[in-house]
């Protein structure tokens, strides 16, 4: 998995996100951005297949108890099913984008 | 530990006696006794020989620490005796007393491996500190083994330690994980008879997945797994405390799933951590309304089957719970129609099937072709990697009265004709479907050892009735025998379940089960046939 983040808001992800550590580098970049005081966080998650369930449990304490508006964009549809299929595409505001 | 001494400044009262033995080969008398006057300064033990051949033999028969010897002797010379000495011992230290050193005695030495010269006559400072400095490597490499020794000792304490800890913790998860109806029969309505089989696998011994089963008093079940998401003894515990509360809320309140899950929701909220979510399931089964009442939050979709074969995919309402969950919907699937319900946890939707797939991709047609959870577990393990997988729980509701595609039943009026029984039930059944070899062995070995098991402990009252049945709804067949007058009802089952009179009949089907009151023994197993299992 490869990281990187653009601008003040925008954390884009590409390979799959599939052990603890990824996760933790997905955390750390995003609370950086956070500290630095983005409210709105746009993540991009161009090509994983799934999501890890700690990775789920970061951005729901995020969404609901900091309170940061967050915007997903996966690239692989199985992401967006798997996300559906938990019943979170309106919580994380998950869209389908071609990459 | 002792810290290697410098050797240019250490004396023999600066280095307490060891308790080492030194051995002390010198043929000549007077230096013998001058080399004895030092050496008991410095050693506790001094084992002497007068030549080569008695100090080969003292070697042999004290075992000493380090070996002290002149070249020039009777019998056998230092270098000769030393030889002998390495080929049985390479590690002893070995110096080497000697009046001339010319360079083949000095080539030899060093290939043996002699570790110090000392040269005639004795310069007696150089003596004490050759003999001091070797002393000391010799007493820390001791030191060291000994640590070293202490050091395994230690780490195969902590490991029973811990296994016996991972022990206690397995026989406590287990303890929660409650299944009141382990291969019992579950009646609905007209008659109809249902049963629930799980599966529980966890990759470590405390896992982030747990289930509870329970018979509540008014008939109805309710089941609940859990799925701490997660890793670690954290999540363990969350499902652990999960699965407990659930087991506390069915035993002391009166269960409807909307104030069952109020309360559990309540709990939650105070044991969850901040970035920790549940995803879980409550399932309330009416089997008299024909009815399943559930809350789903973020398990995987239900895999639903028809009485036709029909699959299809029932998601939950509800993502996954957390230390601020808001409302959770409830919803209701009717169970008018339906042959088996499937709920799991997403050790087994996530498993891998190769880099750029999971199971998830394949869990919908594998489900098609599995009437049981047995079969379908048979074919999780036949394309994920066993050593990859997280902690898996599946369960199934299933009824066990289908629609059938071909019957057969017959009574026996005494045992003689067990045999006679069972060899005609196999044969209409190989006329009905494609049997393989080996299932046909294995059916052969169920029945018999189901009507052995029964003979040998007096429980069969005849006559007896074996009945079968072919139900088509999944892709590969699923065989349900039916032994009648067999058992004597539930209580002496639940003895023999605990040891090994089952065991055996359960490893050659799929799932058995028990009805009560009746003394009738449900034996279900898939008939995967000619077809390819793989494919």
């Amino acid at each position: 998995m490869h990281i990187e983040h653009a601008g003040d808001n925008e954390v884009v992800i590409t390979g799959n996100i599939k052990s603890v550590e990824d996760s933790l580098l997905i955390k750390e970049t995003i609370n950086t951005l956070v500290a630095q005081g983005s409210q709105n966080i746009h993540l991009k998650i161009k090509d994983s297949l799934s999501i890890t369930s700690t990775m789920i449990g970061y951005l729901m304490k995020l969404v609901h108890q900091e309170k940061v508006h967050l915007f997903i964009t996966v690239g692989d549809s199985r992401l967006y099913s798997l996300l559906e299929e938990l019943k979170l595409l309106q919580q994380f505001n998950v869209h389908l984008t071609e990459h | 530990m002792p810290s290697r001494t410098d050797s240019n400044n250490v004396t023999s009262s600066d280095v307490a006696p060891a308790n080492l033995v030194l051995l002390l080969v010198e043929d000549d008398l007077l230096s013998r006794d001058m080399l004895l006057i030092k050496l008991k300064h410095i050693f506790t033990h001094v084992e002497v020989a007068a030549d080569g051949a008695k100090g080969l033999q003292l070697f042999r028969d004290q075992a000493p620490d380090i070996i002290l010897s002149d070249q020039i002797m009777p019998c056998l010379s230092g270098l000769d005796m030393f030889r002998k000495i390495r080929a049985i011992d390479q590690n002893i230290p070995l110096i080497l007393m000697t009046s001339f050193m010319d360079n083949d005695i000095l080539l030899e030495a060093i290939n043996l491996g002699v570790n110090r010269f000392i040269p005639k006559p004795f310069n007696h400072e150089v003596l004490v500190r050759v003999l001091t400095e070797l002393k000391l490597e010799v007493s820390g490499k001791r030191y060291m083994e000994q640590c070293r020794l202490q050091e395994i000792t230690l780490l195969r304490y902590r490991d029973q330690y811990n296994a016996m800890q991972q022990e206690a913790a397995r026989r406590k998860e287990r303890h929660v994980a409650r299944h009141d109806l382990r291969n019992k029969v579950i009646y609905g309505a007209d008659g109809i008879r249902w049963g629930i089989t799980v599966t529980h696998t966890p990759r470590d011994i405390l896992c982030g997945d747990g289930y509870t089963i329970r018979n509540l008093p008014d008939g109805r079940q309710l089941v609940f797994m859990v799925d701490a998401m997660g890793s670690g003894l954290s999540a363990s515990l969350s499902a652990l405390l999960a699965t407990s509360f659930c087991n506390y809320l069915v035993d002391h309140a009166t269960v409807s799933l909307k104030t069952l899950i109020t309360g559990f929701q309540e709990y939650l909220n105070g044991i969850l951590m901040e970035d920790e979510v549940l995803s879980c399931g409550f399932f309330l089964v009416d089997l008299m309304s024909r009815k399943l009442e559930m809350a789903v939050c973020g398990l995987p979709p239900l895999l639903v089957r028809t009485l036709d074969g029909l699959v299809r995919r029932v998601p939950g309402a509800n993502p996954p719970l957390h230390g601020c969950s808001g409302s959770i919907e409830i919803t209701t699937l009717s169970l008018s129609d339906i042959a088996d319900v499937m709920v799991m946890t997403d050790g087994i939707t996530d498993a891998s099937l190769s880099e750029s797939s999971t199971y998830r991709d394949r869990l919908e047609n594998d489900f098609q072709a599995s009437p049981t959870l047995a079969a379908l577990l048979r074919r999780f393990r036949l394309h994920t990697v066993r050593g990859e997988q997280d902690d898996l729980t599946l369960l199934q509701l299933q009824r066990l009265d289908l629609p059938a595609a071909w019957n057969w039943r017959q009574e026996f009026e005494e045992t003689g004709q067990r045999t006679g029984t069972i060899h005609g039930l196999l044969e209409a059944l190989a006329g009905e479907i494609d049997l393989k070899r080996e299932e046909r062995s294995e059916l052969e070995i169920l029945l018999n050892e189901a009507l052995t098991n029964d003979l040998a402990q007096g429980r069969l009252k005849a006559p007896g009735m074996l009945s079968a049945s072919l139900w088509q709804g999944a892709l590969s067949p699923l065989l349900t025998l039916e032994l009648t007058d067999i058992w004597p009802g539930l209580d002496q089952f639940r003895n023999a379940s605990e040891g090994s009179v089952l065991d055996n009949i359960r490893h050659h089907c799929d799932c058995a089960y028990i009805q009560d009151p009746g003394s009738r023994l449900l034996l279900l197993k898939t008939i995967v046939g000619g077809a390819d299992y793989a494919h």
